[in-house]
């Protein structure tokens, strides 16, 4: 049977286009393209005098005092106070408030607890049952 | 008389919550950044914003200590200020035309400055931000072509290819212009 990816023919074709390679000076010439493409043409000039006459540029003088206040508005722990995240902290910030659930859910049973003992105490004591001997 | 400020230590202050340790690195920066910025926006008014935009991220980042200190605070602070102008052409283009407005703090730019960023906008209007940011740095700004692959965090092959790229746009809007100009006479 034949084998669908044996291609006797694809074969030969690909044996004998494996060698082909750019010639010697291919790599040069693309450099060569590339700097000319780089060259300095009238794009460049308009862009050098640009560059020349925006040079002066500075912002007002308020402008650092207005990012200070801006900075001085945005309140940061700085990097010593925090933390790298880790497992144990992760738990110890959940935990947390897990333990304040439990410790709710906790007192709210003890309260039903009470409660319940009271008005069990409370019905005992309605039967009016004769003491025992 | 020339004052040398040492932007590491600022910054390892700002990181340890000295906030006021901001501000010689603010004023030690700005008006590089901001020119930077003004050549990268082509406006005054937007160059503001950018710039303001960049100091207070770059605020941020330090003080939580995510300045780690491998590059140099000008280059990482450029960096800052090259993405927050990259960001707000994006946004400029997709959003609707705001009216510019005017610098709130005029550093009395020259009717000369003021007409040249004019030209650098109309000139660079039909590129990509990021074409237009490492055609600015690296023409405009005389930076080397290490400078810009550092500043952008790209190699240096994709800063000549975007380069390449920008100026095969710009010539293409040129013909363009010349051949509607042949037309229409």
């Amino acid at each position: 049977m034949k084998n669908p990816e044996h291609d006797p023919d694809l074969e030969r074709l690909a044996a004998a286009t494996d060698g082909l390679a750019p010639g010697a000076g291919f790599a040069d010439a693309v450099m060569q393209a590339v700097e000319r493409d780089l060259e300095p043409h009238a794009l460049d000039e308009a862009l050098a005098r640009i560059s020349a006459a925006t040079d002066g540029l500075v912002p007002g003088e308020g402008f650092a005092g207005a990012v200070m206040s801006a900075v001085e508005r945005i309140e940061i722990a700085p990097a010593s106070e925090v933390a790298p995240p880790s497992v144990l902290g992760g738990v110890a910030r959940h935990g947390r408030w897990a333990l304040v659930g439990a410790l709710a859910v906790a007192a709210a049973c003890a309260g039903l607890a009470v409660r319940e003992a009271t008005e069990f105490d409370d019905a005992v004591v309605a039967l009016d049952l004769p003491e025992l001997e | 008389m020339s004052v040398t400020v040492d932007l590491r230590l600022m910054a390892s202050r700002v990181a340890a919550g000295d906030a006021a340790a901001y501000r010689p690195i603010v004023e030690h920066t700005q008006a590089r950044l901001f020119r930077l910025a003004a050549r990268m926006m082509g406006d005054l008014g937007d160059a503001e914003d950018a710039l303001q935009e960049a100091y207070l991220k770059a605020y941020r980042a330090m003080a939580a200590g995510r300045y780690d200190g491998r590059a140099a605070v000008t280059t990482w602070l450029t960096r800052i200020v090259a993405n927050a102008c990259i960001d707000a052409l994006r946004r400029r283009n997709e959003g609707p035309q705001e009216p510019k407005h005017e610098p709130r703090f005029d550093g009395g730019a020259t009717a000369d400055a003021r007409l040249a960023l004019r030209e650098l906008e109309s000139r660079m209007a039909a590129l990509p931000p990021t074409q237009r940011a490492v055609l600015i740095l690296r023409t405009v700004e005389g930076m080397s072509t290490e400078e810009v692959a550092k500043v952008l965090e790209i190699s240096e092959s994709a800063v000549m290819q975007r380069l390449v790229r920008a100026r095969a746009t710009l010539r293409g809007e040129r013909d363009e212009s010349e051949s509607s100009d042949h037309e229409e006479s």
